[in-house]
């Protein structure tokens, strides 16, 4: 292209008269032919011989060269990057066409094989062609000389054209940490990013390093305060909860203001992501590029779960606010040397449940909850979020044969190996707030690798004569009964039936939701067929938490329309049967499971603390795969004229993980609920279980241990009328 | 004037182009870099020694400034996604349904589009459902624009319909005048006010036609809307058009509560190119540093 640089210098004066707007690179002459900026530190056009492997043709109208890069449906590639090294900003730029084609800038420090170190997702600008191309850019921040892919996903197929690398300027001493309030530069080590990192502004403590988190979004647009109020305009007319609307849009809505304020494109989108999570919904997410591409070095395999340190509260009294923390189970590796039993008494000293719930402020993908009480999503969320942003854990380490634990000892983090290179298999485990399994083939890793799998037969520890069954799983996505776990939860009904099951426990303590579809497989099985709740989408734009009256109202409404869920059957198989429901950590319509079993005479609900509360459906917004926010879209009604989302269902039996059952190998939740199984039972007498956790039989949970557990005793009680509380 | 527009206007002043009012419009062939390209051109051809100007080389494209966000100058509008900006092959449930089903099939992306970055085709014979609000105290004005490939406008249904807890009011049937002189076709009118929800719902009944479709709002009616005289349908909708709007209707039914965890094969596979699973690394030969090719 010979005639390229003698039309820069106009291009690059155009582009210097714009520079407060959207800064570009590469321009176009008066045809629109292509023009590649002089200036880049690095172009690839895909041109013939340029690109080895690549998948390049000779595309209808490419926007540079005679070629383009090619990518199907679901393809990804890496096209490798030289810059020079220092300190310097640049624009990276590529163009695309064919749809949401993703390119992020990929920056690893050292070997590549131990994963990247920051990605900056590149967007649109703005610039497109009538032959289809699309611009999209961001600025890259690297220091030293690091290794740069520029990394290419189309979701739906599409081309790519004219990557550059234009450099903007040097860093300023600000950025690098040499000077200013945040003195922690880019790479620099630091000490978690909860109490103030000190790292340098669009970064943040990640890993035990000040990683650049400014390219995970947009630069601020040039209208800036438009989008602003478009998209706070989004969260004050669509987000449908009526109690989350009243508290908690006012907290959004004072984070939406930072976005006025914001200097920088991280404080702008992130007052947005903020502003969203602050609606403290359970459907109600956000979402970067970050969560997808960047991985834990050293990732942990412990799971944690809330429940009643009764071992060690000598120790470490408990927090009056929140619940103990104590490890579920444990991989057989990167486990710090914990165990089954042990407790997490603080991250970075400050409580694990409370240093969690600081992550709101930045934690794009943090596990919401609609209720306002609970926190069972948090905790099982821990080990991810604690080898990301910690430095430090506090824990009590306790003797399996004594029976006892010891004294407080901090661990830091750095203590766990990093990870061996790409590919390097580790014993990982999945937590799921199950300390133990207790159906034949449910995995000791406890990975559901399928997302529909229902493990499920005569529970293992009960004799055949006791007749007792249980299921346990995370999914109720199905849409025909033939889909999802539809066909694995017909099949455990049909051999309860078959086999004539006396008592069903079903363990559905990591619930991800789905379909009432899939509970209706349930709720027909045990429950007699009653009218239940009406989920209704937001109508109006005005529309604001109503009345009892109104919302009695409603409901009749939905009723006569057809509109109310109901459960049961008329003539239920088993309603002779016992159930039990364990629960921990729900969403959506595994709220609703609860919700139709609540009050029937043979089942009962166990759990430490009520649901998640969100009672509604979610609808997925998202720009350019990356950056994405989802808002929950409506609200569900109860005869009584009650809004249900924001506020879980109670459980029937109030159990918490004892650690001294953790501790003793016992899985206080379930051998409670076993216990409640076996109660009346003239056969069989049990084989194993019923020692700890309440005695088996005895109602509700024995000890306590100043953890505030109530007797909550074995009644089925009203919605919202459990038995104690946590 | 905002930020934008003054950005654009100021580089369109600097290459000599007219810019849009309303959307950002700047298309720079024969006008972007004019001055140099001229002068480059002068330059670089020529038929030698003939004294003959030479012939003008075809343009290549043209390229636009659009808002990377779309229409957001309104704020307040009541669908969720009205010029598809938010359109992502992973939503699973999203804002507009297609054939009555969650998501578009054929999302366009770039200059094809009205309006921003993405815009939908509809194809012969099927539908685009809009979710949007209602007002509680007003009357709802709504707009929609539509680009026919092998249609006329008025081939080109669009509706507002309601579905909730009370009586369902009567569709509202929009119209748009002849197609303007960029090809597109504006759907404008004004619905009553109403309790139950909103639906904007746009449908290619004739077969072997398409549309792109863009830019849709639907939002409270302002006292400048209510004087306004907007084109009105003087036959009444055909059956055709009644089924169709009686099927989204069911369609919106059939989709209300909640339905987490539907396989999403497009998310999962860039969840496994996130996680680094069947990239393929590719390294320019000549090392792609020190400036252009």
């Amino acid at each position: 292209m010979p005639r390229i640089a003698r039309l820069v210098a106009v291009s690059l004066a155009l582009s210097g008269a714009t520079a407060p707007c959207l800064a570009w690179a590469g321009d176009f002459d008066a045809r629109g032919v292509f023009l590649v900026d002089p200036t880049a530190v690095a172009t690839v056009g895909f041109e013939p011989g340029e690109v080895p492997g690549a998948n390049v043709a000779a595309v209808e109208g490419p926007l540079e060269g005679a070629q383009a890069l090619q990518l199907g449906p679901f393809e990804g590639v890496d096209v490798e990057l030289s810059v020079p090294e220092g300190a310097q900003r640049y624009r990276a730029s590529a163009w695309v066409r064919g749809g949401d084609v993703v390119a992020d800038v990929e920056v690893f420090a050292g070997d590549p094989s131990f994963g990247m170190d920051a990605v900056t997702q590149l967007f649109p600008t703005g610039r497109v062609t009538s032959d289809g191309w699309i611009e999209l850019a961001n600025e890259v921040r690297l220091v030293g000389a690091p290794l740069v892919r520029i990394g290419l996903f189309a979701a739906r197929g599409g081309d790519v054209d004219a990557v550059e690398v234009v450099p903007v300027g040097p860093l300023s001493p600000a950025e690098l940490g040499a000077e200013g309030p945040a003195t922690r530069g880019l790479g620099s080590p630091c000490d978690g990013a909860v109490d103030g990192s000190g790292c340098v502004s669009g970064a943040l403590c990640v890993y035990g390093e000040c990683r650049d988190v400014s390219g995970q979004v947009p630069p601020i647009p040039t209208n800036r305060d438009e989008v602003a109020a478009y998209l706070g305009a989004r969260l004050d007319l669509l987000f449908g909860p009526f109690i989350n609307r009243e508290l908690d849009l006012p907290s959004a809505n004072i984070a939406l203001e930072q976005m006025r304020q914001a200097t920088d494109g991280w404080s702008y989108w992130n007052a947005f992501g903020q502003a969203v999570r602050r609606l403290h919904d359970g459907h109600t997410t956000t979402g970067t590029i970050g969560d997808f591409v960047l991985r834990s070095e050293r990732p942990l395999a412990v799971c944690f779960l809330e429940g009643d340190a009764d071992l060690s509260h000598g120790v470490a009294p408990p927090d009056p606010e929140y619940l103990d923390v104590l490890v579920s189970h444990v991989g057989t590796d990167r486990n710090l040397g914990l165990a089954r039993g042990d407790r997490l008494v603080a991250v970075d000293g400050v409580h694990p449940i409370e240093w969690a719930r600081g992550l709101v402020g930045f934690h794009w993908s943090l596990s919401p909850t609609s209720n306002h009480e609970t926190y069972a999503e948090l905790a099982e969320q821990l080990r991810g979020l604690v080898a990301r942003y910690a430095r430090t854990l506090s824990v009590v380490r306790c003797d399996v044969d004594a029976g006892t634990c010891g004294e407080v000892e901090t661990l830091d983090l750095d203590e766990v190996a990093p990870l061996l290179p790409e590919g390097a298999p580790y014993d990982g485990v999945a937590c799921d707030n199950r300390p133990l399994r207790h159906v034949p083939g449910a995995p000791a890793n406890h990975f559901d690798d399928t997302g529909s799998s229902v493990f499920g037969g005569r529970l293992l520890d009960t004799s055949f004569d006791e007749r007792l069954y249980g299921i346990e799983w995370e999914s109720l996505y199905t849409t025909t009964g033939q889909d999802g776990v539809g066909p694995g939860l017909s099949e455990a009904v049909a051999t309860w039936e078959r086999e004539g099951a006396r008592g069903v426990m079903l363990d559905h303590r990591s619930g991800n939701g789905g379909t009432l579809a899939a509970n209706a497989i349930l709720w027909s099985y045990f429950l007699e067929r009653r009218p239940s709740d009406a989920y209704v989408d937001r109508q109006r734009a005005e529309d604001e938490r109503p009345t009892l009256e109104e919302g009695q109202l409603i409901f009749q409404q939905a009723l006569a329309r057809n509109q109310v869920n109901f459960v049961g059957s008329t003539s239920p198989r088993g309603s002779d049967v016992k159930v039990a429901l364990l629960l921990t950590r729900d969403v959506s319509a595994s709220d609703w499971l609860p919700l139709g079993f609540k009050g029937a005479p043979n089942a009962r609900v166990f759990a430490p603390f009520e649901t998640n509360g969100a009672f509604s459906t979610r609808y997925v917004l998202g720009y350019w795969l990356g950056l994405r926010y989802v808002l929950a879209s409506g609200d569900t009604f109860l005869a009584s004229g009650e809004t249900l989302n924001g506020e879980g269902v109670e459980p029937d039996v109030v159990v918490l993980p004892l650690q001294s059952d953790l501790v003793a190998g016992r899985d206080t939740v379930f051998e409670v609920a076993l216990a409640w199984l076996r109660e009346g039972e003239g056969g069989g007498g049990g084989a194993g279980g019923g020692g700890g956790a309440g005695g088996g039989g005895g109602s509700g949970q024995g000890g306590g241990g100043g953890s505030g557990q109530g007797g909550g005793g074995f009644g089925p009680g009203g919605f919202g009328g459990a038995g104690g509380g946590t | 004037m905002s930020a934008l527009r003054g950005c654009i206007a100021a580089f369109v002043g600097l290459v000599g182009v007219a810019c849009g009012d309303e959307e950002v419009l700047a298309p720079l062939g024969g006008g972007g870099a004019a001055s140099s390209a001229g002068s480059t051109q002068e330059a670089s051809s020529g038929v030698g020694g003939l004294g003959m100007p030479d012939p003008p080389e075809p343009t290549v494209r043209e390229v636009f400034q659009r808002d990377p966000f779309g229409n957001v100058a309104e704020a307040r509008n009541l669908l969720w996604d009205g010029d598809f900006e938010w359109e992502s092959a992973f939503g699973d449930q999203y804002g507009w349904l297609e054939k009555n089903q969650f998501g578009l099939r054929q999302p366009l992306a770039g200059g094809e589009c009205r309006s921003g970055i993405k815009c939908a085709r509809l194809g012969a014979l099927s539908t685009l459902t809009g979710m949007a609000l209602s007002s509680a105290t007003s009357p709802l004005y709504a707009s929609v624009w539509a680009k026919p490939d092998g249609v006329a406008c008025d081939e080109i249904k669009v509706s507002l319909f309601t579905e909730g807890l009370e009586a369902n009011e009567p569709a509202v049937f929009l119209e748009a005048p002849e197609v303007d002189a960029t090809g597109w076709c504006h759907f404008e009118g004004i619905a009553a006010q109403r309790r139950d929800k909103t639906y904007l719902l746009v449908a290619l009944p004739a077969p072997g036609a398409s549309a792109v479709i863009d830019d849709a709002v639907v939002r409270v009616a302002t006292a400048e809307d209510a004087q306004r005289s907007f084109p009105r349908r003087f036959s009444p909708p055909s059956a055709r058009d009644v089924e169709d709007v009686e099927e989204a209707r069911e369609a919106v039914r059939r989709h209300r509560g909640p339905r987490e965890g539907a396989p999403d094969p497009a998310r999962a596979a860039f969840e496994r190119w996130g996680r680094g699973e069947g990239r393929k690394l590719l390294r320019p030969v000549a090392p792609a540093a020190g400036g252009p090719r």
